[in-house]
Parts: structure tokens; C-alpha cells; sequence
């Protein structure tokens, strides 16, 4: 090679300007997001699967690891394969509301070695009505879930102001529910019942356990109502084929895939109303354009 | 066929020898044969395109099927486009580039006759399969179709059918190859290495397409039992895959560079012979962003897979600017006027060749910054399984590696069987028309994306209750999907009109230009536009990248995990 050359046609810068590429380590280090320890690993607005690594009403936020081992000692409440759809059978049993949609409460973990005193099952159809007092206490500060047509009686103060990604129609009574499509109104609050220690643990951030099997070609609970900044716990199996569970929020989505005889284990902290989309996103067969569900967060 | 009047000893094999030159010189045996793999793949080509057309139509809503027929063009589409075309297409570029090396064309050549039966075989059952039996998308999940084995018994079959006929050709690749360096005494040209690392990776999928449907097979027929283990090796195999037509794509352009423009490589045959190497270090090892969505996947594995993917575009990236700084620097020594980019005026894009190789390299760049996105294993539960991908990556299988091999095919049909290209002008217009296809489908694909549009979903309407952005998003794609699939038909249409013109005259092969040479070229000349396109190419990545840190910021949840504990 000539001595002469520009530094432009030397091998070495070539070969320098293709590993240049590696730059965009930088970009990920400075969201704390690169994978090395010497980079910048803490910076909380990095968290790697939702934003916000430290949420005030998380509880659990970034601490909690997303290391899965360590994501199934809470409580002593390890789900595995073989008692997932036990779990899951108890959990629609426990949680189903009269309407159809499920609403976890705080009895779900409270059954799981926290001592708490077990909730009673679902309440009858009939009284539904007048739950403020039962239901989890609303979070103070919270303006969320304005867009909420119909948000729950126990949330209807206060709660102005904020979009929601999805908009739904407008419910002229928050007790016209009975009977109607969830995507037309939302029910009014089931009353929850909730042991005092219970409540204590989860007000500490212990996440609530939410159990979501996807089936063809549907998902189990199809209709889930949530709150707003608690803290739950997913766990998430595939049925038979594998199926994705993505949760649309209007500008974007987060998606999990799921596996048979895997349990895949997400705490989600929905930080404001609205009613998601929740769709299958790994081609499962000729129903698969069907399958979905929603949640709504009120 | 025209027998051209052509011997190779007519052409310096040392030097700057323009590959159609050392085609035409070829025995009629090796020409016919070439010409029989090219019309071969123009097949799925053209079905592929016929079922994309269908697929993106209705995905736009434009057209509406049932699902098990909407399924079934998805699957006929990827089937025939990223197995089929993809790789008849190689094979034909491969035992043409082999061949060049030797005097005496291809050695082992009955090894090519039972690849082309093998792989007219193979064809015939995936396609077959495609059509009548249960739709299985390309990737022949056994678990999607436990309730009709003949299904994942005849896709399996047609994939190792396909895996068989590669490992044949490349064997006689190679074989070739090796031929014609003990015939130089030793001496091996960078694309007989280039070809030489090409076919051995080709060899080396074929293993893991033995690795990943075998075990299918056999299930199907009652052979053995349930493959557990099928989705881990398909992501195996799917890596390798997707980085054969880039390699190749690569070894095409320095081919037609030499052609198109007379220039050789200015950093000399051993560095290029580094960067095809680096393609067999870099790209195995980087398969693990494949996966950052499953469920069983360790924390660890899933760092080690990023850093790993940091490293899976360094071959092209440097191939890239190997090739942007030797057309630079030749240009400029014949004259091109001073100023920083006013050499690329000066290259001939009215050849169509040219012309489909210079949309590649543009193409190439735009699919690299939302590739370089895709890598980050943080953004997995973002767009994996999203309409981001399909957006993306048809920038590479369109715009860079079809338009490549279709650009080679323009060289290769009348080099080989005399004639000349059909209607040149539109010939070169063409590929121009692709990438502003590419361009809007890719736009609205990638914003789609984003916005959680699943990318194997037909109907995305949910019952009323998706996100009302979505069917606009998916519309534009459609437009996008429309333009640049009806320009690449009209470009199969071309390449198949000057293949029907084979034989209908000669064409005088012309003496090579007289390339310049290293001495006379580099020196102290000065070569900007490749590493200014480089940090333009690494701004716009992280570009990219802020964009999808800040928009998972935006999401209004709190979510740690997404991981198995079992």
C-alpha cells in the first residue's frame, strides 16, 4: 500500500468507520439501557419495559428485578406450569363479576401467604351497587381517568383532566351497566372485599396476581377492570399454541409472547384510565384475527 | 442458444476483468445451465409478488378473504419470495461467479444438474403444500399443525428439499473454486474467496434447516416424536437466513461494480477477502435478538445477544464503504468534477444493472438505521410481532437484495445467452420506483409499527375497538405496497423479456476497460462520501433509537419483567 495515501483510503479507517457503527452504544448508555455495568445503569427514566422505573404508586417499580426468579418469590407465590391453570381457575372462580369482567382485588394475593384472612368469592349479582366503601381506596392525588365514561362511583372525584388511549362511549348511568357489553359501559365497582392486613401489605406495593391464559382463540378473562397505580402482578400462559398478548395504548403497545408450559410473569402499574386493547400477536390459526380482550383502568 | 464468440484466454485473468467477459467465455454447458437456475427463480419471484400484491391489498383493506385464505397467501408469499426466490436466486449468482474463476467453467457440474431437480422438487412440494394444505406460515410451526401433519410433512419437506439443493450447488461451488485457484498456482481471487466463504455458509444453513425441519418431518410421518424444540431452531436458522442474501448481495455489488464501472476494490483483494471472512465471524453469533421476546430467555442471554447484535452489520457496513470509496476515488481519477459529491453525477446510472445496484446501497442504508433500532433488546416488548418489522426489513429483501440480484441478472442473461436487455431506459428507471414504493410502505409500516399494528394479523379492526389510527396507517402501506410491488413486477417482466431474447443475435463481448490501477488511483486522493455516509447512517440510528426510548417513556404503565421463571 502506498505510504501516500489519504487517511480516507486506508484500510484501518474503513474497517474503524464500519465498527463506528458501535456509536449507538452511546445512545443506549445515555437511557441507561446499555448492557454493561460501566455504562450508565441507573437512570430511572430507562426502565426497560414500561418508562418510568420509580413510579410513587408502584410500590415495586424499578426495585423490583426483572429477573424472574426473583419475580416469583413474592409472597412465596411461585407459579408454575403445573399449578397455573389451577391459579387460573380459582382466579376467574374468585373474580368474575356478574357482567362478565373480572376484577382482581387484593384477596388474590392475600390467599398467598400473607397472612391475610382470605376474601369471600365474588359477591352475587345484586350488589353491585354502593361498593365505595369496600373497594380498594382510591389513590390520593390521582387525576386520572377523566375519559372514562363511566368511571366506578368510588373514583368520580377528582379524576379530570386526562386522555385516555382508547375513548369509550359515553354511559348515561354509572348503574346502566347491568347487562350491557363492556364496550358499551363499565359496570359499576363489585364490592371487594379486603382484609385489613391485606390491604396494609399491598398499600406497602405488593402487586396485586392477575392470571391471563390465552387459548385459541381467546383470551381467559377477556374483559379485565383494573386501577389506576396498582400494582399488579400478570401471570401469563399459552394454552395450546403459542400466542403474543399485546396491550395496545393508543400511540403504542406492550407486548408479551406467551408459551405453552411457560409462565411468563409481568407486574404492570397502569398509570392512567383508559380502556386497551389486548390482542393476540403470534399467528395461531385461522381465528387468530379475533383474539382479543381488553382491560380497563379506572 | 447463440454460441458467442468469446474465448476466455482472450481476457487477462489477473486483471481488472469485467465479469461478463469471463461469462461470455464460459462453455455452452455452464451458460445453459446458469440461465436455467435464473429462469427458475424468476418463478417464486413472480409468485411472490403476485401473493405479497394480495396480501398487503387486504392488509390495507382494499381486499377482503376469508382467514384461512388470507393465511394461505401470507404463507404463499413468504414462502415463495424469502425461501424461494432468495436463494434459486443465489444459487444462480454463485455457480456463475464460480464458474468465472475457472477456465474451464464449473467442475463438478452434475452436482448442479441434481440441484436444479432437487430444488424443481423442492419447489413443487412447498408451493403445492402451500396451496392445499393447512396454511402454516413459512416458518411450518409443527404445533399449528398438529391436526394436519401432511401439512407440516410437505412444508418440512419442500424446506430440506431446499436445504439439499443448496448443499449440492455449493459443494460444486466450491469445488470450482478450489479448481481454479490449484490451476493460478495457488493464487485465489477475492470472489473466488468471496464465493468460497459464500458457499460454505450456505452449506452451514443447510445443516440448520436439517437441524430445524428434520425433526419436523419425522414427526409428521410418525417418525418420532413431537419436536419440542422447533420455535429455538427455526430462530437458529431464521438468522442465518436473513444474512446469506446480504452476503451475497454484497459479493454482487463488487461484481457489478467491476462491470458497471471498471473499478475494483481500491484497499486491495486481501482486505476484501477480510470482509467476506467477517461475514463467517460476525453474523452466527448474533442471532440471539431473534428471540428477545420468548418467554425462556435469561436476563443474561438477552445482554449478551445486544452487544452481540452491535457487531451483525460490521461485513456490510465496511463492504459498503469499500465500495462507495473505490467508485469515488476511480471517478475522480477520470475526471469527475471537484466538489464533495459531484462524482456520483458521473456514474453510469443509465444502466439498468447500475442503477438497481445503486438503489440497493441507498435501500441498504435506510434499512440499517430501523435495524439498528430492532437490535436493543429493550425494545422487544415495543415492536417485535408489530407491523415495525415487516416495514423495515422489505428496504433489505426489495430494495437491497432483489434489486441486487435482479441488477446481476442483468448482466448475467446476456453475458451468458447473447441479446440484450429489454427497453434499458425504463429498465433503469424502474428500481427508482421501487425505493419510492419502499419508501411510503416503509414509513407508514415503521409509524404502524410503533403504534402496536400486530405484523401477521389481517384484520386489525379487533370489533371497532383498535386504535382508529391503526386502518389509516395500514392503508398507506398498502399504497406503498402497491407501487413498489407493481414496479418490480414490471422490472420480472423485463428481466423475463431479455431472458426471451436470449439467442436472438449477439452482443460483441467488449474488452475490459482498463481499470485503473491501485498505484494510479489512490495515492494521496481523497474519499469522503463513504465515511460521511457512515455517521450520517450512525446519527440517524440513534435518531431512531431516541425515538423509541422516548415513546416506550410515554407508555402509561410501570412494567418490570416479562420474563419465565420456569
Amino acid at each position: 500500500m502506498s505510504h501516500d495515501r489519504h487517511f480516507t483510503t486506508r484500510r484501518g479507517f474503513v474497517g474503524a468507520m464500519g465498527f463506528g457503527a458501535l456509536g449507538l452504544y452511546v445512545t443506549w448508555a445515555a437511557y441507561g439501557a446499555s448492557p454493561l455495568p460501566f455504562a450508565s445503569g441507573g437512570d430511572a427514566a430507562a426502565d426497560p419495559h414500561g418508562g418510568h422505573a420509580v413510579d410513587p404508586h408502584a410500590g415495586h417499580g424499578a426495585a423490583a428485578p426483572a429477573d424472574p426468579a426473583i419475580a416469583d418469590t413474592h409472597g412465596g407465590s411461585a407459579v408454575t406450569p403445573e399449578t397455573f391453570e389451577r391459579r387460573h381457575a380459582d382466579f376467574m372462580k374468585r373474580f368474575r363479576q356478574a357482567d362478565g369482567s373480572v376484577r382482581p382485588a387484593i384477596a388474590a394475593a392475600a390467599e398467598h401467604d400473607h397472612g391475610a384472612v382470605a376474601a369471600p368469592a365474588t359477591m352475587p349479582a345484586g350488589h353491585d351497587h354502593g361498593a365505595a366503601a369496600e373497594a380498594p381506596a382510591a389513590m390520593p392525588g390521582h387525576d386520572h381517568g377523566a375519559a372514562v365514561s363511566a368511571p366506578p362511583a368510588t373514583e368520580t372525584g377528582g379524576h379530570a383532566g386526562h386522555g385516555m388511549a382508547m375513548p369509550m362511549p359515553a354511559a348515561p348511568d354509572a348503574h346502566a351497566g347491568h347487562g350491557a357489553g363492556p364496550a358499551v359501559a363499565l359496570p359499576p365497582l363489585a364490592p371487594l372485599a379486603v382484609s385489613t392486613p391485606a390491604a396494609a401489605a399491598h398499600a406497602d406495593g405488593e402487586p396485586i396476581e392477575v392470571f391471563l391464559a390465552a387459548g385459541r382463540f381467546a383470551f381467559e378473562p377477556d374483559d379485565l377492570r383494573l386501577e389506576v397505580g396498582r400494582a399488579y402482578r400478570f401471570h401469563m400462559m399459552a394454552s395450546d399454541v403459542a400466542h403474543g398478548a399485546s396491550i395496545a395504548f393508543g400511540r403504542a403497545s406492550r407486548i408479551v409472547r406467551l408459551r405453552p408450559d411457560t409462565v411468563t410473569t409481568l407486574d404492570l402499574t397502569f398509570r392512567e384510565a383508559g380502556r386497551h386493547l389486548v390482542y393476540c400477536t403470534v399467528y395461531c390459526g385461522p381465528g387468530h384475527d379475533g383474539m382479543h380482550a381488553s382491560i380497563t383502568v379506572a | 442458444m447463440t454460441d458467442i464468440a468469446f474465448s476466455f484466454d482472450e481476457a487477462d485473468s489477473t486483471a481488472a476483468v469485467r465479469p461478463s467477459l469471463r461469462l461470455a467465455g464460459l462453455p455452452w454447458i455452464d451458460r445453459r445451465l446458469t440461465l436455467v437456475f435464473v429462469a427458475l427463480s424468476l418463478v417464486p419471484l413472480a409468485l411472490g409478488l403476485g401473493f405479497g400484491l394480495a396480501v398487503v391489498l387486504a392488509r390495507g383493506g382494499f381486499l377482503g378473504f376469508e382467514p384461512e385464505t388470507a393465511y394461505r397467501l401470507l404463507t404463499l408469499h413468504g414462502t415463495s419470495a424469502f425461501f424461494w426466490w432468495l436463494y434459486l436466486a443465489q444459487v444462480a449468482l454463485m455457480i456463475a461467479l464460480a464458474a468465472g474463476e475457472r477456465r474451464e467453467g464449473l467442475a463438478a457440474r452434475p452436482l448442479v444438474v441434481a440441484a436444479a431437480v432437487v430444488l424443481v422438487a423442492g419447489l413443487a412440494l412447498s408451493e403445492g403444500t402451500a396451496v392445499m394444505l393447512t396454511p402454516l406460515l413459512y416458518d411450518a410451526n409443527p404445533d399449528l399443525g398438529r391436526d394436519d401433519p401432511a401439512a407440516v410433512a410437505g412444508m418440512a419437506g419442500g424446506h430440506l428439499l431446499l436445504a439439499l439443493g443448496l448443499a449440492l450447488a455449493s459443494v460444486a461451488a466450491i469445488v470450482t473454486v478450489l479448481r481454479a485457484r490449484e490451476r493460478e498456482t495457488g493464487a485465489m481471487t477475492a470472489m473466488g474467496f468471496g464465493v468460497l466463504a459464500w458457499a460454505g455458509f450456505l452449506i452451514v444453513s443447510g445443516i440448520a434447516s436439517i437441524n430445524a425441519f428434520l425433526p419436523n418431518l419425522l414427526w409428521a410421518i410418525g417418525r418420532g416424536g413431537f419436536p419440542a424444540h422447533a420455535a429455538t431452531e427455526w430462530h437458529i436458522l431464521f438468522h442465518n437466513l436473513h444474512y446469506l442474501p446480504l452476503m451475497a448481495m454484497v459479493l454482487t455489488w463488487y461484481a457489478l461494480t467491476l462491470e458497471t464501472t471498471g473499478t475494483r476494490s481500491a484497499f486491495g483483494a486481501s482486505f476484501s477477502k477480510v470482509v467476506f471472512a467477517s461475514y463467517l465471524v460476525f453474523v452466527p453469533p448474533t442471532s440471539l435478538y431473534h428471540m428477545f421476546l420468548e418467554p425462556g430467555l435469561s436476563e443474561g442471554v438477552r445482554v449478551a445477544g445486544t452487544l452481540l447484535s452491535l457487531f451483525v452489520s460490521v461485513p456490510t457496513l465496511i463492504a459498503f464503504l469499500v465500495i462507495v470509496s473505490s467508485l469515488e476515488l476511480s471517478t475522480r481519477a477520470r475526471g469527475a468534477p471537484a466538489g464533495l459529491f459531484g462524482w456520483i453525477g458521473r456514474l453510469p446510472w443509465r444502466s439498468p444493472a447500475f442503477a438497481g445496484m445503486g438503489v440497493a446501497v441507498v435501500a441498504t442504508l435506510l434499512g440499517l438505521v430501523f435495524a439498528f433500532v430492532l437490535i436493543q433488546e429493550k425494545f422487544a416488548p415495543l415492536i417485535s410481532d408489530t407491523f415495525f418489522v415487516p416495514g423495515y426489513f422489505h428496504f433489505f429483501a426489495v430494495g437491497a437484495v432483489s434489486e441486487t440480484f435482479l441488477a446481476g441478472f442483468l448482466v448475467l442473461i446476456p453475458a451468458l445467452g447473447g441479446g440484450r436487455v429489454w427497453r434499458p431506459g425504463l429498465m433503469a428507471a424502474l428500481p427508482w420506483g421501487v425505493l419510492g414504493g419502499l419508501l411510503i410502505f416503509g414509513a407508514f409500516g415503521i409509524a404502524a409499527g410503533l403504534e402496536g399494528v400486530p405484523r401477521r394479523t389481517f384484520d386489525v379492526a379487533y370489533d371497532g375497538a383498535a386504535p382508529v389510527a391503526w386502518a389509516g396507517l395500514m392503508r398507506g402501506v398498502a399504497i406503498g405496497g402497491a407501487i413498489f410491488g407493481s414496479a418490480l413486477v414490471l422490472q420480472v417482466f423485463g428481466v423475463v423479456a431479455t431472458l426471451c431474447g436470449v439467442g436472438r443475435g449477439t452482443v460483441a463481448p467488449r474488452r475490459a476497460d482498463p481499470a485503473p490501477s491501485e498505484a494510479d488511483v489512490v495515492g494521496p486522493a481523497v474519499a469522503w462520501t463513504g465515511p460521511l455516509a457512515v455517521i450520517v447512517l450512525v446519527v440517524a440510528m440513534s435518531g431512531a433509537t431516541i425515538g423509541a426510548f422516548e415513546l416506550m417513556r410515554s407508555l402509561p404503565i410501570v412494567a418490570v419483567g416479562g420474563h419465565s421463571g420456569h
